[in-house]
């Protein structure tokens, strides 16, 4: 019988190093080629190195840089309305009560929907046409046109992406709220400190991790966000919500331009990279300190 | 400072009873020691009295103010918890500040900085005001919760063992300086513990719990030398008191205890006790076993017992033997019995305690001093290892 050796197990991880080589690294490798390239479908010139010009002109570009400000715009607000509602549905729930595992549950229905099926529910929810929302809104006198009014086809993506994603941050915070010891909270109950006074000295301070990590996880995703957008606007009215994603998209698959498109998801990949390693940095520091 | 009083205060968890039918009086300044086993109900009296948890039953008195249904903050006690339950995120000031802090007071800054440096200075902590708790000793950590209790002077201070994440040392250096604090202080204490020698040297009085109900409150010195049932008396003395079942005898105007292997005879003044109590034939007698001595001859007041085992301690010796198929403890000079294994002595009670058949003290032989001496020595102790800790 053979000597059992400790590190046998490395041949099994082969195929998935191969599998991660060749669907992780190498298309990477090429989008970045890509993007140095003058890589029309339809030009009369083939593909040709160009270096930088690809960045140069998208920088320029009044288009691009409008869609990388709304991404920005969607990003942004979409993570103070959830990380707002996260904490206050969590600190709801952060009690026993009747069926509070059945709202627990029910919290993490809207998370196993793809993005796809959401952003098709909410059209037929919102459509000018038959939606049950503009209608019961027309009854107020109120009119809801995501097709034509652009504040509110903002409100329509703004709402269905929380109503997808605050369930996650209201778990992670209510988690970190479950580890907060209750002897602190007991503590400040004794020495005499309020339901506000008990949450911000108490309870905020020890969320601070969670909710770094949460933020992060958080931002990642959205500023990944297309499917649900494209399906409830398609970027519209005109482009009045054509986000990065959308507009690399069009690029890529209507324009067939593709260096200029693999130059722009680069960009957005640097754009995330940068805004996620000072959450990670102010993360270590919270952690160290 | 108030006086607590408990009135037939019960609680249950669902199916458990975990306090049944309190009755407690704690008077004002008192320091007050809740003790008993693991599980006996102390953390739960306390977390009644602070209003933390709601009595299922009964009434609890702040002097003469029904307090029962107060919210903990209107009680206007302090706590100090096991765990400290210090602020992770607050240096030591803002820590002990915080109690003056709150929007329920009115403090200006100015009096909560020389609040705070007061009991920087009562608890020699000034040097770590601007630490964050981790970065503090266990000893450390310790005196910032009991400073925060201070800072104000609250109706009472209750205590959840807050010395027993404490090494040894550290624990009866931190126990003294304790009982200075409640004496200059002079507020009502209400102290939980499992630790008798803890209980013993830092109460006034001490109540001990089991199974959720009171066995008996008194002094350190009344429950260590009257305790009123074999479990008290098996559970307060280290090691435990031994227990012997035997019958009652009497012949010729003397009493004997008699079990199948042991004749003894009752103390004349226990015999007239006795009678007045008019005790059944059934008895448990107990004998602690600093009380046993090591005798050469066999006599009336004297059993045989087998030795087992010799456990030499250093100081003394503590022998296991067999009297009447029950283990014994005695506690022996050290050079006294080495080798004896097997051999059959003879061991006499300096002080026997009498149980009659209801499990109840009936009386105890009077003989030398040697409690009051035991709770000295336990003080004197406790001042020379705080003595040894300060240099
Ligand atoms: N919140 C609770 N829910 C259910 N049972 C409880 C609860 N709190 C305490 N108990 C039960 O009540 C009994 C008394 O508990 P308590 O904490 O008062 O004991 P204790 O004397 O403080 O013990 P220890 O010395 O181990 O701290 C135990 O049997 C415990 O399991
Ligand atoms: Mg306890």
């Amino acid at each position: 019988m053979s000597e059992t050796r400790i590190y046998d197990g490395e041949k099994y991880l082969v195929p998935s190093v191969i599998a991660f080589i060749v669907f992780g690294i190498v298309p990477v490798v090429l989008v970045i080629r890509t993007s140095f390239m003058y890589w029309e479908a339809f030009a009369a010139t083939g593909p040709r190195f160009i270096g930088l010009d690809n960045f140069e002109q998208l920088m320029n570009s009044a288009q691009y840089m409008s869609a990388t400000g709304r991404t920005l715009l969607f990003v942004g607000v979409s993570l103070v309305i959830q990380m707002g509602l996260g904490l206050a549905i969590a600190l709801l729930l952060d009690r026993e009560f009747r069926g509070d595992s059945v709202v627990r549950t029910l919290l993490v229905l809207p998370l196993t929907i793809p993005p796809i099926s959401v952003g098709a529910n909410w059209l037929l929810l919102l459509r000018t046409d038959t939606g049950l929302v503009p209608k019961m809104l027309s009854n107020f006198g109120i009119t809801f046109q995501i097709g034509e009014n652009t504040l509110d086809a903002w409100v329509a993506i703004f709402l269905m992406d929380a109503w997808h994603w605050t369930p996650l941050i209201a778990l992670i915070f209510l988690a970190g709220l479950t580890s907060v010891p209750p002897s602190l909270i007991e503590s400040a109950r004794i020495d005499g400190a309020n339901r506000w006074e008990i949450f911000w000295h108490v309870q905020l301070p020890q969320l601070k991790t969670v909710g770094v990590v949460a933020l992060l996880i958080r931002m990642m995703d959205l500023f990944r966000s297309f499917d649900d957008v494209w399906m409830l606007t398609s970027g519209g009215p005109g482009e009045d919500t054509m986000l990065l994603n959308l507009e690399i998209v069009r690029i890529m698959t209507q324009q067939t331009r593709y260096g200029i498109g693999a130059a722009l998801s680069l960009f957005a990949l640097y754009l995330i990279i940068i805004l996620s390693w000072g959450l990670v940095n102010m993360l270590h520091r919270e952690v160290l300190e | 400072m108030a006086q607590v009083r408990l009135e037939g205060v019960s609680k249950s968890f669902g199916d458990i009873e975990a306090v049944s039918d309190v009755d407690l009086t704690v008077e004002d300044g008192e320091f007050f020691v809740l003790l008993g086993p693991s599980g006996c109900g102390k953390t739960t009296t306390l977390r009644m009295i602070a209003g933390l948890e709601r009595p299922s039953e009964g009434t609890i008195y702040f002097d003469d103010a029904d307090v029962t249904d107060d919210e903990p903050a209107e009680r206007d006690i302090s706590m100090v918890f096991q765990n400290y339950a210090l602020y992770p995120h607050k240096t030591v000031r803002e820590n002990l500040a915080f109690p003056l802090s709150l929007s329920r007071r009115d403090y200006s800054s100015e009096e909560i900085d020389s609040e705070t440096e007061r009991v920087a200075e009562l608890l020699e902590i000034t040097d770590q005001l601007d630490k964050h708790p981790k970065n503090l000793s266990g000893g450390q950590q310790q005196r910032v919760a009991l400073g925060r209790a201070m800072i104000r002077e609250p109706m009472a201070f209750l205590m959840d063992e807050p010395l027993s994440n404490l090494d040894a040392k550290l624990r009866i250096q931190m126990r003294s300086e304790l009982k200075r604090l409640h004496r200059k202080l002079g507020v009502t204490t209400v102290y939980v513990t499992h630790d008798q020698t803890e209980a013993m040297s830092l109460a006034d009085r001490i109540c001990v719990l089991n199974d959720g109900r009171v066995q008996q409150v008194g002094t350190p010195h009344e429950v260590f030398s009257r305790p009123r049932n074999t479990w008290i008396a098996g559970f307060i003395g280290d090691p435990p008191m031994n227990f012997l079942h035997g019958l009652l005898e009497r012949s010729d105007g003397e009493v004997f205890v008699a079990g199948d292997a042991f004749r003894y005879r009752v103390p004349p003044d226990v015999v007239e006790e006795l009678d007045a109590r008019e005790v059944a034939e059934d008895v448990t007698l107990g004998i602690r076993p600093r009380d046993l001595e090591v005798v050469e001859d066999p006599g009336q007041d004297t059993f045989p017992a087998t030795v087992l085992t010799v456990e030499p301690t250093g100081e003394r010796s503590i022998l296991t033997a067999e009297v009447d198929g029950r283990e014994i403890k005695i506690e022996t000079e050290p050079r006294e019995f080495m080798g004896m294994q097997g051999e059959t002595i003879s061991v006499h009670p300096q002080k026997t305690y009498y149980y009659d058949e209801a499990d109840q003290l009936a009386t105890v032989s009077s003989a030398e001093g040697d409690v009051v001496e035991a709770v000295e020595v336990t003080d004197k102790h406790v001042e020379e290892v705080r003595k040894d800790g300060d240099t």
